[in-house]
């Protein structure tokens, strides 16, 4: 009896398995939804940042209303799968998938939907370059992105680019020794250039524990300093370079 | 239904009871996503305390302390073991007891309705069991973590006292004195800002002394944000409630304190100054104030985190999987 329910148990957990691993699919056409009242002409030349990386320039098919065809299938999580638009030097917020729909012929069609258009004064690309190299994952954030956790979270190790920063209101946070980010930490927070040593980072992440904008309570954490220190091993420096992104690379 | 009698039970008893954090004892608050895997510390912390006060009992006298820390993080559990050495600076003057029955000890400890005299300083056990939960963060932001802490401690008091007037040894008392607690964050928002603070439930109990007592607290700890100038951190924090067993109901203790901390990056080291002055009620004394000040270094002696397989991390990070 006992073995019995083991393997139902163990068969319930596979198929929740398949079920939640079959969250992705292959698109092949993305359609983009602008309901801006009021507004009545767009840029021609747009394109679509799926998980914040620029893919494609955006057809126009009628006012407010955009259809990007791919050029082959894209994987695209429909759970946390998102989008932002980009034109000129204006990107939208970034936004969930809204709905689905399969055109005659069968192709998969992700359709946005955006409110909000931003005007964005300047975009940066920012350069980081640790000393010696360690590994480095970043999180990028809108304050009101978390609802659809669609921060892109890249990892990469001792020099980066990070292109078309928002700086601010997006927050960029280093998360330092780390090979994979995570959505529920911040780091260290990127918001000038600047050259930070080893005892400035100890330093920095210390504060934003203290300040409690760590997520949790205000605390003077010792146990989180060593881990700090033990993350970042035998890091000298941290240089952090800004420079005014290019518009329509 | 036996585990769950068991925590029915654990829960009733620890909501009558808990017990005070040492003002040397320093944070180890970890955020769960902070590791990947299981982590094993052991820290170090030494100082001395002005005015050392125990489980809000003022000893009257300077201390200076040891405490060895041993941690394990687990996922969204923590587990501490915690030892603890304090010596007083002035040798506690000797017991002595009549040949009555019952028998009285000198010196007389306190009466019933006042502030009660802590145990003599010694080594004390602590075990700690800690569980970080998610709860809603600010509007669109990310979940913030709370911890709720079970705190298990002992300390063995032994009493040697002699006859009165005589160097004759009358028989020993083996005693102790045991709390339990729970430890609770609470997080709110008001006025659009995060308000963090804990409450702390705890019943300390003596027994086998010539001086037995208790005490229930019930206390809320309101912590304020930190401020930073130059490389020094400060903050402060403020506890109030009740607490039973000295003659005095209701609010009986407001306990704000001040903290300056150094992280010395050569050394691994931090340096914590606390001022606390700790205002107290009890029914003969009314409202007293002893100002604590501790200043003491901790260091961690190792720090060991055990990492999840490196295909486990890619899959848990990158959220969509692409082909």
């Amino acid at each position: 009896m006992k073995v019995r329910s083991a393997l139902c148990l163990l068969a319930g957990l596979t198929l929740v398995g398949v079920v939640q691993a079959q969250t992705t699919d292959f698109i092949d056409s993305v359609e983009i939804i602008m309901d801006i009242e009021g507004q009545t002409s767009f840029p021609r030349e747009m394109s679509v940042l799926i998980e914040n990386e620029p893919v494609a320039h955006v057809a126009t098919k009628s006012d407010g209303h955009w259809v990007w065809t791919t050029d082959r299938p894209i994987a695209f999580d429909r759970l946390t799968g998102h989008a932002r638009v980009r034109f000129g030097t204006a990107r939208t917020d970034c936004r969930g998938i809204s709905s689905f729909r399969n055109d005659p012929g069968g192709t998969l069609v992700v359709v946005f939907r955006f409110d909000a258009i931003s005007r964005i004064p300047r975009l940066r690309d920012v350069r980081v370059i640790t000393n010696p190299a360690i590994d480095v994952s970043y999180v990028r954030r809108f304050p009101d992105d978390t609802r659809i956790g669609c921060a892109d979270r890249p990892s990469f190790r001792g020099d980066r680019t990070i292109f078309d920063v928002r700086l601010p209101p997006e927050g960029l946070f280093l998360q330092l020794g780390s090979k994979a980010p995570n959505q529920q930490l911040k780091g260290l927070p990127v918001t000038e250039g600047k050259r930070f040593v080893r005892s400035d980072v100890i330093l920095t992440l210390a504060k934003q524990r203290a300040n409690g904008r760590a997520y949790v309570a205000p605390n003077f954490s010792s146990m989180a300093i060593s881990l700090d220190e033990l993350r970042i091993g035998k890091l000298k420096d941290i240089r952090v370079m800004l420079v005014d992104a290019t518009v329509g690379r | 239904m036996r585990v769950a009698a068991l925590l029915s039970a654990l829960l009733i008893a620890t909501a009558a009871a808990a017990q005070q954090r040492p003002i040397f004892d320093p944070d180890d608050f970890l955020h769960p996503a902070e590791h990947d895997g299981p982590i094993v510390t052991s820290r170090l912390i030494a100082g001395a305390v002005k005015n050392y006060a125990d489980d809000y009992r003022a000893l009257h006298d300077d201390a200076g302390f040891l405490l060895l820390t041993n941690s394990v993080y687990w996922s969204d559990y923590q587990f501490d073991y915690k030892h603890s050495e304090v010596r007083p600076k002035n040798a506690a003057p000797d017991v002595r007891v009549c040949a009555c029955n019952p028998p009285l000890y000198f010196p007389t400890p306190p009466l019933a309705d006042a502030t009660p005299s802590p145990p003599a300083p010694g080594p004390r056990e602590t075990m700690q069991f800690g569980w970080y939960r998610r709860v809603a963060g600010a509007p669109g932001d990310i979940p913030v973590r709370l911890r709720y802490r079970f705190t298990w401690s002992r300390q063995s008091i032994d009493t040697d006292a002699k006859f009165l007037n005589t160097e004759v040894a009358a028989p020993s008392r083996r005693g102790h004195e045991q709390s339990l607690g729970l430890d609770a964050d609470t997080y709110f928002r008001l006025g659009g800002r995060d308000i963090f603070g804990s409450v702390q439930v705890a019943r300390t109990v003596r027994s086998g002394t010539p001086d037995d007592r208790s005490q229930t607290e019930l206390t809320y700890t309101n912590r304020f944000p930190g401020v930073a100038w130059h490389r020094v951190l400060f903050r402060a924090n403020l506890t109030v409630g009740g607490i039973s067993g000295r003659g005095a109901t209701g609010l009986n203790l407001v306990n704000p304190s001040f903290e300056a901390f150094w992280h010395d990056s050569n050394t691994s080291a931090n340096v914590h100054v606390i001022w606390s002055p700790q205002s107290t009620r009890s029914g003969i004394g009314g409202w007293e104030t002893h100002h604590q000040i501790a200043v003491f270094v901790d260091r961690a002696l190792f720090v060991k985190a055990f990492r999840r397989s490196p295909s486990a991390d890619v899959v848990a990070s990158n959220g969509v999987r692409r082909k």
